[in-house]
This record gives structure tokens, sequence and C-alpha cells, in this order.
């Protein structure tokens, strides 16, 4: 690869980018790691329960994650990069199901047991409780496709306003910041009906 | 906040965009119970991503900061006792629990996390200098970034009603200082543990990019427990922003100041560490090496290089002691310690203590089962098991939080390369290969030491000459008692001694007593017993212990075990430490002729 096409990598879609990294462009998924790593970073940590955090390389078990999702993209053609992130965030939920599934598997002494029990959770379900966290993820998929998006970009993902729009085929930042805004009014009325 | 009220939409615009929401008012304010709820879902979407935004400045290095709390101390989930005298963001105010020149601070309930806190809130004034507000709001996210036993964890900075605040962890204790005038001057010995607190905390501090500018006893807590926190960042900012400037009385915290930064220039590391020294000589003598009343006097005094020598109030101080300090409060920041690693290593030293690697203090007899290395490696095994630990106090929160280990004792096959893990009453035989598996997720300092029924007892990791070395890093499997150059080694044993007793211990800090204890035993690879022909070739790695002789008449070990056993009983509330003991059969007659 040249450096021309590394500057114009910048400028393509997730999607497009998956097509190239599946037809063997390194940098293609480079820049797709780029892209999400340090998002996914961030939305993992908030899941993973604590003590399983220590039990499993979060940057590991992301990248693995991207790995196997760009593999298998085929199957899932996304509207935009807003819904590819949305897909790579359930895929990325799954994976950590599974291993916290696995980690308590695992044997472990009796007098940690009480510790343990407190552990258990995440940092979203310590701070907002289990309650409210499924009562939030049952209205999230209830949404739009679009709103769904939208919510997930801003609010779990942190991205700003104008990768928002980009992520999410809105003109502007100022477009992608209404849309994000009604989205989560919408959101919030979701969850009244739970 | 405004009273205006506001609909859902703008609630949500505010949501999205990350401001601050009156979420009392807004819910009081709500027309009707429907809009209260959708509120109220509001606020929990707000909740979540501040989860997730926090989670971005503290993913690196505050895992715990959530757990400590919210998961592992009972006390938490307990209602305050105490009305709120007021409210700021998302913390009722509890209690006033001093006010200064740069604000107040409260003790407070973060409601959201259902902990409690210590806040220091800006006065408006100093919140309105946007140069002091966002200095303190950015150091404040570096703090919080920290991960130490010895800092004080730091929540949040944020500013909120136009006030700078800074919450943390609250610390139930007493000030170094009020200690001090208490109960009068402390002994070197206890000054010098309190200074290797010290020189790690401020070591986690320097190497998060932070100065803290403020190091003094007022600003170090003694926990209940005895944990060593340091304190009060804010404060040095205050103080660094201002006072050096000012012609005032001198308040204390001055004495405290190296003369480059009474001069005006920057705090540096090196300033700290002269402000530790500082601290170290108050501790002992009461007084500071360059009293003052005033700053014209502090500075001419200063640059006269007027200085009480520690030796000259206190002669009769260990000079190791004398020396540390006099060097850490050197005029010259380039002849104090470069770093306070440097610094903590030599108050270990002055404690008698190696740093890393500990020597061998005494001659040993000849024992009934030593343990050493074997290049090559297997691994045998046997196990510990799974276990999580809380680590700190339930009272107070936590620095450290819960950390995982996992450990598992192996005999490993010599030759064959077989591997077995050992459960506890397994049966050992002579030559048999052992090692300990051992991880963790978080940095720890490790001790294993044996004891058999004939009163032998024995140093096993850690050892000198091996690596890895105590802190353990976290996530990686370790297998002990280690290698050397690059060969790996086992623990052998080479006698029978009847039941022998393991006893592992972890600790997130280091153990110094515990270490100036297993200095008095005998350790893995000396003996005096002559080892087969067979067995030293495959020693070779540490061969050159097999000739040192070693002594031990049981009762160091008597006295680690029973230390252990008090330290993990304290541990289980205040210092998280891991203790296990393993009990393995090693009988005379049935040892015989295994392989």
């Amino acid at each position: 690869m040249g450096l021309d096409d590394t500057a114009g990598l910048e400028r393509l879609s997730s999607v497009e980018l998956v097509c190239r990294a599946r037809d063997g462009n390194r940098q293609a998924l480079d820049h797709l790691f780029a892209r999400y790593l340090p998002v996914l970073r961030r939305w993992a940590t908030g899941r993973l329960p604590f003590w399983a955090r220590d039990l499993v390389d979060t940057d590991d078990m992301i990248q693995d994650t991207l790995v196997r999702t760009f593999r298998s993209v085929e199957a899932f053609v996304p509207r935009h990069d807003g819904a590819f992130a949305a897909y790579l965030r359930q895929v990325l939920d799954n994976r950590i199901r599974d291993e916290v599934r696995n980690a308590t598997r695992r044997p472990r002494g009796d007098e940690i047991s009480e510790s343990r029990a407190g552990s258990e959770v995440s940092p979203l379900e310590a701070a907002i409780g289990g309650e409210a966290l499924r009562r939030y993820e049952g209205a999230l998929g209830r949404l739009s496709e679009d709103d769904r998006a939208l919510v997930l970009s801003r609010i779990e993902l942190g991205l700003g306003f104008a990768e928002v729009a980009r992520a999410t085929n809105k003109p502007t930042a100022d477009a992608a910041r209404m849309a994000v805004r009604r989205a989560l009014v919408r959101l919030a009325t979701e969850m009244d009906h739970e | 906040m405004s009273d205006r009220r506001e609909d859902p939409e703008s609630l949500a615009g505010r949501v999205a965009e990350g401001l601050p929401v009156d979420w009392e008012e807004a819910i009081r304010s709500a027309p009707d119970e429907r809009e209260r709820r959708i509120v109220r879902h509001l606020r929990l979407v707000e909740s979540l991503g501040r989860v997730y935004r926090g989670a971005e400045s503290k993913s690196e290095a505050r895992e715990d900061t959530l757990d400590a709390t919210t998961t592992l101390n009972p006390v938490a989930g307990l209602s305050d006792p105490l009305p709120p005298i007021g409210t700021w963001a998302q913390l009722e105010l509890r209690e006033k629990l001093g006010e200064g020149g740069f604000g107040e601070v409260y003790r407070a309930w973060d409601r959201r996390l259902d902990r409690e806190v210590a806040l220091k809130l800006l006065k408006t004034e100093e919140s309105k200098n946007h140069s002091v507000a966002s200095q303190v709001v950015e150091e404040g996210r570096l703090l919080a970034k920290l991960h130490h036993p010895n800092v004080v964890a730091v929540f949040g900075a944020e500013v909120h009603d136009g006030r700078v605040g800074l919450w943390m962890e609250f610390i139930r204790g007493r000030s170094l200082e009020q200690v001090l005038s208490e109960h009068g001057p402390f002994g070197a010995r206890e000054a010098t543990l309190i200074g290797i607190d010290l020189c790690r905390a401020l070591a986690a501090v320097h190497g998060g990019g932070v100065v803290h500018r403020d190091v003094k006893g007022q600003n170090v807590m003694r926990e209940e427990g005895g944990r060593i926190v340091l304190m009060d960042f804010g404060a040095g900012l205050d103080v660094s922003g201002r006072e050096h400037t000012a012609q005032m009385h001198i308040s204390g915290t001055p004495l405290y100041m190296a003369q480059e930064t009474i001069r005006g220039e920057p705090a540096t590391r090196q300033s700290d560490i002269y402000s530790l020294g500082v601290l170290l000589y108050r501790l002992v003598t009461g007084s500071h090496p360059v009293e003052a009343t005033s700053w014209s006097e502090l500075r001419d005094k200063h640059s006269r290089g007027e200085t009480r020598l520690l030796r000259d109030v206190r002669s009769d101080l260990p000079e190791a002691f004398v020396k540390v300090v006099e060097r850490a409060t050197a005029w010259n920041p380039s002849e104090r310690f470069g770093t306070a690693g440097q610094m903590e290593q030599a108050l270990t030293r002055a404690l008698g203590v190696e740093a890393s690697t500990p020597t061998i203090a005494k001659p040993a007899r000849p024992r009934p089962v030593v343990v050493f290395g074997v290049a090559g490696l297997l691994a045998a095994a046997i196990v510990v098991g799974l276990f999580v630990v809380p680590a700190l106090t339930r009272r107070t929160g936590s620095a450290t939080g819960t950390y995982a280990v996992e450990a598992a004792l192996y005999r490993n096959g010599a030759d064959s390369g077989a591997r077995e893990r050992l459960e506890p009453g397994a049966l050992l035989a002579l030559q048999d290969h052992l090692t300990l598996e051992f991880k963790a997720s978080v940095p720890l300092h490790v001790y294993v030491i044996d004891e058999d029924d004939n009163g032998h007892s024995y140093a096993l990791f850690p050892l000198p000459g091996l690596e890895p070395r105590n802190p353990l890093a976290p996530g990686t499997t370790h297998v002990l008692p280690g290698s050397r150059d690059g060969a790996e080694q086992s623990w052998l044993v080479d006698s029978p001694g009847g039941r022998e007793h393991l006893l592992v211990l972890a600790s997130p800090t280091r153990l110094i007593e515990f270490e100036a204890e297993m200095n008095n035993l005998a350790r893995a690879g000396q003996s005096a017993v002559p080892i087969p022909e067979t067995t030293i070739a495959r020693l070779r790695g540490i061969g050159g212990l097999a000739d040192s002789p070693a002594a031990s008449d049981g009762k160091p070990a008597e006295r680690l075990f029973e230390m252990a056993k008090k330290i993990a009983a304290r541990s289980e509330v205040v210092k998280g430490i891991w203790v296990r003991t393993i009990e393995l059969e090693n009988p005379r007659p049935k040892l015989r002729g295994r392989p």
C-alpha cells in the first residue's frame, strides 16, 4: 500500500474499510482497530465485572472480537457506521458474557465467596443497578436502528457530535445533536413502557 | 441552578451535551407523575453515560473506584444518619470538616454511588479564577488515574454551580501532625516506616505526572488500622499559586518548602522530596530544619543555608536515618534523591533490610527439607486455589479494591517432564521438585516460607539472585522460586521433615518487618548437607548458594507464622493481605525409594 492509500482510508466508512480489510488490506484493518479499539475499550471497561476484568485481558478480548467480526461481517450489511458500531457492541457484549460465564466456572477458595459475590457486578450495575440496566437495555433494543445508533454513539461510545454525524449519516454535527436529543427522549419514553 | 422548569427534551439536550443537571429540581418541577418518571429515566441514562466517560479516564489505573465501596463496603449501602446540610452535584453535604483560605472541606455522601466521600469545595472567588479552576480540575483528573494504597483515592473533579469541587476517599484517622502533637516525637524506626510508605506514595504521584506541592504532617493521614495516606493535593495547588509571592505570616506550610520553590521556581519532584525530608525531620524532632516566623526571615535563612542539622537536634538517632533526611533536605536540589524510589531504597537500607534481595544473615545448620532449584523446568505442583480478596478496609472504602490471586503448587518430574498439582495434605518424597505458580491482578509482594515438624524453617521466596523479584507484576503467571539466567528453578525436597507447612503471603505493600524476620531464616539453596552429584548437575544455576551454611532453630518461622496470622487477621479489614498455609506430608519411611 502506498501513502496515498493510507490518507484515503481516513475518509472511508467502516463498512468500506471492512471490505478492504477482508481483501487483505492490512492498513484498512489497522484503521479499523484505531477507530474502534479506544471506544470499545472504554465501553468494555464499564461492562466487565471488576473481578472478571482481573482475569481477562480486555484489549486482547476486544481485538479478538474485532478480528472475528471483520472476518464474518459479510452476513451483516449495516446502513451506516453507527449501526456497525452497534453491531460491534453487541458482539463484544456477547463475548463478555461468555468470558464471565467461563470465569465463574473456575475453582475458587471458600472464604472468598462473600467478597466475590460483592464484586459480581459491572461498574454499570454498581452505578445504576441491575434492574435499571435491564430496563435501559430493553428500551434500547426496541428503538429504531437509527435511534439506537445515535444513543450508542453518543452516550455509550462517547463520540463527538461530528463523529456521531458521520456514523449516522447526519449532514452536520448540529443535526446529530438534535437527533441524539430526540432519540434520548424516545429512549426515556420507551423505558417507561417496561 | 435555575428555577426555570426544563422539559424532557431540554433535559435530554443537556444529557447529550454532558452538561450538569439539577435532577432533584427537574423531578420536583415535573408537572405530573409520568413526566417525573421520564425525567428519572433520563437521569439514569445520564448516569450510565457518566460511568462510560468515567471509565475512559479511570480504566488504566483506577478500576477499583466503584468496586471498593459499592460492592465490598457494607457500610456504604447504609444511609448516613446525619441529614444533609446542602448539596453539590450528586453529593449530599453532611458535615463541614474544615475551612481554609481556599474553601471548605465536607464529609459528603455520593447519592449516585452510595458512598461516603470527602469533598473539597473551592470558594466561589477561587472557582472564578479560570486558571486555578482548570488546574484543580485537570489535576483532579490526573489523580483519579492514580491507584496506590498510600495515596488518597480521588474520585472526580468538576465545576458545578460555579464552584470547583474535588471529591475523594474519606479517611477515618488522624493526621501525622495530630499524632505528633498528641504523643510527641516519633522514634526513628516508626518514622522510617512512615517515610517508606510516603516514598511509595510520591513515586506513584510523580509517575502519574503530578507534583504534590504540599507534603506536610497535616496532609498525611494515619488511618484507623495504620495505613498511611497522602492527601490534599488541591491545597498544594492553592499554596503554590499564591503563597510564595505574598508577604504574609508563615502558617506552617512554607516551612516545608524547598528554597527554590520559595524563590518562585516551580514545584518539582525534588521539592516534594525536600518536603518529605522536612516531614521526617519534624516527626522525630517536632521542629523544622529551617525555622522562621516570616517569609523574609525564611528566605534569608534559606539563602544563608541556615539549617539545623538533624544530628544536632537528635544525636541519638541512627546515622543511616539521619543521612537519608539530610540528603532529602539538601539545599541544592541536585544533591537530593533523584526519585522517591531512591529515597525509599535508602530508608529501607536504614531499616536494616535490603531493598529487593534480602541477604542471608545467619549461618544455617542441616535441614530436613531444602528446596531449591533445578534447571529447566517443569512445573510441579500443588495448589492453593483461586481466591479473590477484599483488599482494604470496609470502613473507609479502598484504594486497592478487590484483587484476584491464583496460586497453585506443583510437583515437577525432574526427568519426565510430568507435572502434578499438589493438593493440601499431598505426600512428598525426596527429590521432589516443587514450584508455585502465582498470578495476581495487581502488583503484589509475595513471601513463601516453609517450616517442618522438626522446627526447621526456610525462606523459599524471594531468593537472592533469582527473577522475578517483588513486587510480582500483575497479569502474569509467575513460576516461583523463579529463574536464574533464564533457567527455571524449583524447590527440591532433599530430606524428610515429617509434615511441611508452607506459608504463602501476598501483600499490595511491602512488609518490611516481615522481611526483616525472614532474613533470620535459612534460605532455599543453602545447605551443609552434601548434595548428590546428579542434583548438583541440575543445580548449577544457584550452586553458589549451596555452599552457604544455614542455620535455623525453628523459632524465627514460628514468629513468622504468628506474625502472618496476626497480619492476616488484621488484613481482612485493613491491609488486604492474602495468606495461605499449605500442609504437605513428608514422612521419613515413605520417602525412601521414590524416584
